[in-house]
């Protein structure tokens, strides 16, 4: 078997975020360093507004020391964790704020290209996650990548893509359906 | 009630992709506490979907988040008073209000009479203005690490503006960003908040300060103390 990491000079986070359960400030700081560009990004995306997305990630890196020890690598991988913990943050604060429509500075924001899902990476759930999302209708797909790389609501889709609220809500949901099947499928 | 799983697995894949209101958003996770198929279906499409991420280009952090978060650590972490702010010149006009603020100390004698009776003593402060009649919030920092910012009647906030958050731990000399506060309040990871520390609160241009420290006018400010 052959492992092949993007930078095997690197300990992986799920390598870093083990010894950072046993309270090592050092792995910390090095999984923030292997990792904040891709979740500050998230955040900013999210959010729109750097202070916003500084907030997040502050919040959701104090809870990865707090509660790292807690992590379990045979129940989901270390970037998978780190992702939901900055995207919850991130939401939670546009929540609670309302989102601004304006997002001046922040670059325009650009759907990803349907043919970009062929990028992920080759990961278990990366492979599946593609191969299921592409069973769905392109228009369906959309709505789901949207939702979830800008996290956006219901309503915000359905102005984003002018469709009938109704529509986006039992398109969400079918998809949501179709999606599970194929994945507890694979 | 009882959902069907389908039903059940449909809130949770809407909880995780982010389309649920705040209340609804928290009401599936008051109800993942309590409900372990609830919680499994959203652990499940939270490594579904986590590779999606993938798909926004990465974007460099800037670095004041990192400094952010070893403060916070280091104040977690000794339980003396933190030190290491770097003192930075600063004009006069903020320490002319931060005076003023602490001066609303006195608020917060007023401001116990609101809190519900608790078993570890909290520490607290009223932020608001000296002689105003009640404070602006209400902050309560619990030995949990987390701050709560209780809004009790906060001047409207000018449109185009934000009101930010700002830590002077005690003896310190510079003051630290702890974010943006909304007029509603909000809670927040402040671990290692001592006695004396205070808790001002900005005027700053929409999204806050560009510069990390404050621009505007300090508005509310008060000190904590164990209650």
């Amino acid at each position: 078997m052959r492992l092949v990491s993007q930078n095997e000079n690197v300990a992986s986070a799920a390598e870093l975020l083990m010894q950072v359960g046993q309270g090592s400030r050092t792995a910390f700081q090095q999984l923030y360093n292997l990792q904040s560009s891709r979740l500050y990004a998230v955040a900013l995306r999210i959010t729109c507004r750097a202070p916003l997305a500084s907030d997040a990630m502050h919040d959701a890196f104090l809870q990865v020391w707090r509660n790292a020890a807690s992590f379990d690598p045979a129940r989901g991988n270390a970037e998978a964790w780190l992702v939901t913990l900055v995207r919850y943050r991130a939401l939670d604060i546009v929540r609670r704020r309302g989102r601004e429509v304006s997002s001046e500075g922040m670059p325009e924001r650009v759907d990803p290209e349907p043919d970009a899902l062929s990028q992920l990476s080759q990961g278990r759930e990366a492979r599946a996650l593609h191969a299921c999302l592409s069973e769905l209708a392109e228009d369906r797909r959309r709505l789901i990548v949207m939702a979830f790389v800008d996290g956006l609501s219901h309503s915000e889709v359905a102005d984003r893509v002018q469709m009938p609220l109704g529509t986006v809500k039992s398109w969400i949901r079918r998809s949501l359906q179709a999606l599970r099947t194929c994945l507890e499928g694979t | 009630m009882s959902d069907a799983p389908d039903e059940l697995s449909v809130l949770a894949g809407e909880y995780v992709l982010g389309m649920l209101d705040e209340n609804e958003a928290a009401s599936v996770r008051r109800r993942a506490e309590i409900d372990p198929i609830l919680a499994r279906a959203i652990g499940d499409w939270e490594s579904r979907f986590a590779p999606l991420a993938e798909l926004v280009p990465p974007v460099a952090a800037p670095p004041m988040i990192w400094d952010r978060i070893e403060r916070s650590l280091d104040a977690a972490q000794s339980p003396a008073p933190p030190t290491g702010y770097r003192p930075e010149p600063r004009g006069t006009r903020f320490w002319r209000a931060t005076t003023a603020a602490a001066l609303a100390l006195a608020a917060v004698f007023a401001a116990i009479a609101y809190l519900p009776r608790n078993e570890a003593p909290p520490r607290l402060a009223a932020l608001g203005v000296a002689g105003a009649p009640a404070p602006a919030f209400i902050a309560e920092a619990r030995g949990d690490g987390y701050v709560t910012l209780t809004s009790v009647s906060p001047a409207p906030v000018p449109t185009g503006r934000d009101l930010e958050l700002w830590l002077l731990p005690k003896g310190a000399t510079t003051v630290t960003s702890l974010g943006l506060l909304l007029a509603t309040g909000r809670r927040l990871a402040v671990p290692g908040l001592a006695d004396g520390a205070q808790l001002l609160v900005s005027l700053e241009p929409q999204g806050g300060s560009p510069t990390g420290q404050p621009t505007g006018a300090v508005l509310y400010g008060g000190t904590l103390i164990t209650r």
